[in-house]
């Protein structure tokens, strides 16, 4: 009985500290194409979608937040803060993910796009899903470090702080500063300050540095 | 007072002239304006570029170039290149002659109609500068001139704000003399720069800033090793197109 009641609590405070809940929506925000508000609770499995000029910010519990921006479909597949952490999985658009500091396995937060995976370190970092003239996933670090992979690469690289990369079929560019993230927006906490990073691709495929001017 | 003033005139007037004597004349004014419209296409890591120049370069006779360039991508930073360039008007310090008039006075031979080849090897090294949005990149170039066998080794140096719309930057470049001349320095440009998108795809680059050449008549038969420096202020308005 008392191995009951202990159980209980335990779940009772497991899920006060780890519920996953949307904190912030500002236009159309879907969930499994139900439109949705702030203070929604979802879970594993569930699919947001956000309309142009919309997006969300989704608390997944244990310190992890995900700013989904507009035009953007993301499946989360698994929070599991007990035992193999969190996966996302991102069809398309952008976001902007802080991921606890990791102290175990537990805590591996790891994001997935059509052409990469990402494995997070606690940072916070953006990603954006490209269709340019192919599809391209563009990832650059804010804070702390991320382990990139192309989809179909064996070897990993390493994203540092300050660094972005673009991963498409031809595989991962070499880590490096890319000047348009200085322009992004990643505040996840105040309202007020939360702004979209709708324009933000609009410099990535100019390369300042691959083109000569003699 | 007087006679300190006498003397000064008298080394003045004699120094001009030795000048006179030895020293080609000068052009009426330091002005030099350059041209190019250059095309670049990249293939993977290859980047091919053509360019055709005009000057009306008073220190070195007016130029006419064709130019025509591979870069290979080493790295996201390094590049090599091979450029090979046909140019008509270049000065050399053995265009500094005797008048076939007056062999004590001396003046440049005529290069105007006079075409030259020239092969470039470069590296060169780009970097962003921390995260200030600012880049900076270094070029080394070995000139070698077919006309006469002169190599030279030419540096740039350049500092670049890459904006949308219009990305400002400084510039410097030396040219060292390799197995001609005996100084250290025969050419230097500092500048400032604008590079301006037409479109994405077409820009327009404004240089000027001030320079000068150091000319070396070597010794011949003889006669001394004589220098000479012109400075000058060179404009120069580029149009580049990117077909990728």
């Amino acid at each position: 009985m008392y191995k009951l009641l202990f159980l209980s609590f335990s779940c009772f405070i497991h899920s006060l500290c780890f519920s996953q809940t949307v904190l912030y929506t500002r236009g159309e925000v879907r969930l499994n194409d139900t439109i949705v508000q702030k203070e929604t609770v979802f879970k594993p499995g569930d699919r947001f979608k956000t309309g142009e000029n919309a997006l969300a910010i989704l608390d997944l519990g244990s310190g992890s937040k995900l700013k989904v921006e507009s035009a953007s479909e993301v499946l989360i597949e698994t929070i599991d803060h007990a035992s193999k952490g969190s996966l996302i999985q991102m069809a398309r658009g952008k976001i902007i993910a802080r991921a606890r500091k990791i102290e175990s396995q537990k805590d591996l937060f790891n994001i997935s796009t059509p052409t990469a995976s990402f494995g997070v370190r606690g940072t916070e970092f953006f990603v954006a899903v490209e269709q340019a003239e192919e599809l391209d996933t563009w990832m650059c670090v804010h804070k702390g470090q991320v382990i990139a992979k192309g989809r179909h690469e064996t070897q990993t690289k390493v994203v540092n702080q300050g660094e972005g990369v673009r991963i498409n079929k031809d595989g991962t560019s070499d880590p490096r500063f890319l000047p348009w993230t200085k322009k992004l927006n990643w505040e996840l906490d105040n309202p007020e300050d939360i702004a979209a990073n709708d324009g933000a691709l609009k410099d990535a495929y100019h390369d300042p540095l691959g083109q000569d001017y003699d | 007072m007087i006679k300190f003033s006498c003397a000064f005139t008298l080394l003045l007037a004699f120094s001009f002239s030795l000048q006179a004597s030895n020293i080609p004349p000068r052009p009426n004014n330091g002005r030099e304006y350059i041209s190019h419209a250059r095309v670049f296409k990249k293939w993977q890591d290859w980047q091919g570029q053509a360019e055709i120049a005009l000057s009306d370069r008073k220190f070195r006779a007016g130029t006419r170039k064709t130019q025509v360039g591979l870069r290979y991508q080493i790295t996201t930073h390094e590049k090599i290149g091979l450029h090979l360039s046909a140019q008509t008007g270049l000065r050399h310090n053995t265009d500094w002659i005797p008048r076939a008039t007056n062999p004590s006075l001396f003046t440049w031979r005529q290069t105007k109609d006079r075409l030259e080849g020239i092969g470039i090897l470069e590296a060169q090294t780009k970097r962003w500068l921390g995260r200030t949005g600012l880049a900076w990149d270094a070029r080394l170039r070995w000139l070698y001139f077919e006309h006469n066998q002169f190599q030279s080794l030419q540096a740039k140096l350049g500092l670049l704000w890459p904006r949308k719309g219009v990305s400002p930057g400084l510039n410097t470049e030396f040219s060292f003399p390799l197995n001609y001349g005996d100084t250290g320095l025969d050419e230097f440009w500092a500048y400032g720069l604008a590079i301006i998108d037409i479109t994405p795809r077409l820009k327009q680059i404004l240089k000027v800033g001030p320079g000068f050449y150091r000319w070396t008549r070597p010794e011949v038969l003889g006669a001394a090793t004589y220098h000479t420096v012109y400075p000058n202020i060179r404009f120069e308005i580029d149009f580049n197109y990117y077909f990728q």
